[in-house]
């Protein structure tokens, strides 16, 4: 099993290395979104890389052991629905950012409204919400390798784990990403098909009826206003969290972003095979510290040593390339965004301390932390999404105050937290979603009663295409 | 297509047959093989949306000509 694993690691470090060919003096946008050079594949595997993290693997099965049925309703939808919006939305957020030559969103922020204020304002909220995201994925690779049996403490091997995620980042940014992502995909995907059909093959599909049966519980009315108002906002809010930006930039062209974004949901397949893991677990009795350990205590019962191995390195694969998205999204907005003027070796220098910074913090957040992890992934969700309004006012609108947006940013978020951190009951309202209706409120009232000056957004501004560049 | 057909394939059926579709269906005691019927709903959605996507695609985007911007990333710059 150790082999295995330590063998595939080691592996991806290869390809870290290798992506690094032909690309040995990076500018700082290289460094950051590829300088906009991937084309449909690369981005394929760089988007579905970012998207499925070790709170999908670990997450989701450990969701549904502890709440049943409810959690895989809402984190199935709001992901497909992610797709869905992404298809309509992601190619505007790449020509903006290519008309705007962005490489974080407050960039766009910045250089649609020519606001300074409003650049710092979704920054700092952009911050102060991806810190509980790097949290998680450090929960999910304690989980992990502790598994290991090695004589090493827990934060011990996290802060491995967080130096080789560094390392992946210095070699060369988010190239590297996207060739160890290309990696992580398929392990990911073998892992969780494998464990699923050994859950199955262990079990039979009779038994496995009778099992489903006991754990169904009808959903209350709060149940589904919860499911609904977190498909809604998350699966909006997915497009624009600082990370989904960041490989959206990386894109060749608009097509590029839609031909991905049109197979990303057969990706999907994994998630009958993790339920059936949950409900395996479930069935069985499996006795499990917390559980987020769902998913490995049921590959360890069934699959061969060598076969955890591998599903180990996926799972531990997951959370890094997220991690590195993350890092590659925290580094410029503090550097680029909070820290203005700096040039563009500098920008990747600091970013690269930032980084470091980022991922000590997250090893230490993680140590105290035993949240479940669909918990922080709300968490996280309710907070970044409040950037919509000013999305969509980059996107679509014209006259949009830059002052009304950093009003309604500061308000969803704060009405978001008031409620989450209170535990005020809103009938199962997810306390993000009336936040950001709190916003919208503010912005669209500003907008009808004292319209800023005319702005062309995205929409209308549809570019010619280059002569060189081939047309289908 | 239509810009109108579009966004009903590629919006509407997608999320019609989410919301509210998957919460109602979660208050049926019928389940297939013992799993709750709104779970295999949410799978089958999956092709589904996928479809939807390729319907827009093959029928309308991709006779659309394809954008290439060269970004300048230090426009603006302070």
């Amino acid at each position: 099993m150790t082999a295995v694993f330590l063998g595939l690691i080691a592996f991806s470090l290869v390809l870290a290395v290798l992506s690094k060919r032909g690309h040995a003096q990076q500018k700082a946008e290289d460094f950051f979104v590829a300088s906009g050079q991937f084309r449909t594949i690369l981005f394929f595997f760089l988007a579905v890389g970012e998207t499925y993290s070790i709170t999908t693997i670990l997450g989701y099965p450990g969701g549904i052991y502890a709440k049943g049925t409810g959690t895989a309703i809402w984190f199935l939808g709001y992901i497909l629905l992610a797709f869905v919006v992404g298809y309509f939305l992601n190619p505007l957020i790449w020509r903006a950012g290519r008309i705007h030559g962005a490489v974080t969103l407050p960039d766009l922020f910045r250089r649609h409204y020519e606001s300074r204020a409003l650049e710092l304002a979704v920054t700092v909220a952009s911050l102060i919400f991806l810190v509980p995201l790097g949290t998680s994925q450090f929960l999910g690779l304690e989980t992990v390798l502790k598994q290991l049996d090695w004589a090493v403490s827990p934060w011990m091997l996290t802060s491995l784990a967080g130096v080789l995620a560094f390392i992946y980042i210095a070699i060369s940014g988010i190239r590297a990403s996207a060739y160890v992502a290309v990696l992580k995909d398929l392990l990911l995907i073998a892992s969780v098909l494998l464990a699923g059909l050994a859950a199955l093959a262990h079990w039979g599909v009779a038994h496995a009826g009778a099992a489903f049966a006991h754990h169904i519980a009808t959903p209350t009315r709060e149940d589904d206003v919860f499911a609904i108002t977190t498909i809604l906002l998350q699966s909006v809010g997915f497009c624009i969290v600082p990370q989904t930006c960041a490989y959206i930039f990386t894109a060749r062209s608009a097509h590029t972003v839609r031909r991905a974004q049109i197979t990303m949901p057969l990706y999907m397949v994994m998630f009958p095979f993790l339920t059936l893991v949950a409900y395996f677990a479930l069935e069985h009795g499996l006795a499990v510290k917390a559980p987020n350990e769902v998913f490995l205590s049921v590959a360890h019962l069934l699959l061969p040593a060598p076969v955890v191995g591998l599903v180990m390195a996926g799972t531990v694969l997951s959370a890094l390339v997220i991690l590195t998205g993350i890092c590659l999204a925290i580094g410029p907005l503090v550097s680029r965004n909070l820290v203005p003027g700096l040039t563009g070796d500098q920008q990747r220098r600091w970013s690269q301390v930032v980084m470091a910074l980022y991922l000590l913090l997250s090893v230490i957040g993680a140590a105290k932390s035993s949240q479940l992890l669909t918990t922080i992934n709300n968490l996280f969700y309710f907070g970044i999404v409040q950037s919509l309004p000013g999305v969509l006012g980059i996107l679509f609108l014209r006259r949009m105050r830059p002052l009304a947006i950093i009003a309604g940013l500061v308000a969803g978020d704060a009405v978001a937290i008031w409620i989450f951190e209170l535990k005020i009951p809103v009938a199962g309202i997810n306390a993000g979603f009336i936040g950001l209706l709190v916003n919208f409120a503010i912005v669209f009232a500003a907008l009808y009663l004292s319209p800023g000056r005319e702005r062309t957004p995205i929409i209308a501004r549809r570019p010619r295409a280059a002569p060189d560049f081939p047309q289908r | 297509m239509s810009p109108f057909l579009r966004y009903t394939i590629g919006i509407a059926v997608p999320f019609l047959s989410v919301i509210p579709t998957v919460p109602l269906l979660s208050h049926l005691e019928f389940a297939p093989y013992g799993v709750p019927l709104a779970l295999w709903w949410l799978f089958g959605c999956i092709p589904l949306a996928s479809l939807c996507l390729a319907v827009c695609w093959f029928a309308h985007d991709r006779h659309q000509p394809d954008e290439f911007i060269e970004a300048d990333y230090d426009a603006g710059e302070r």
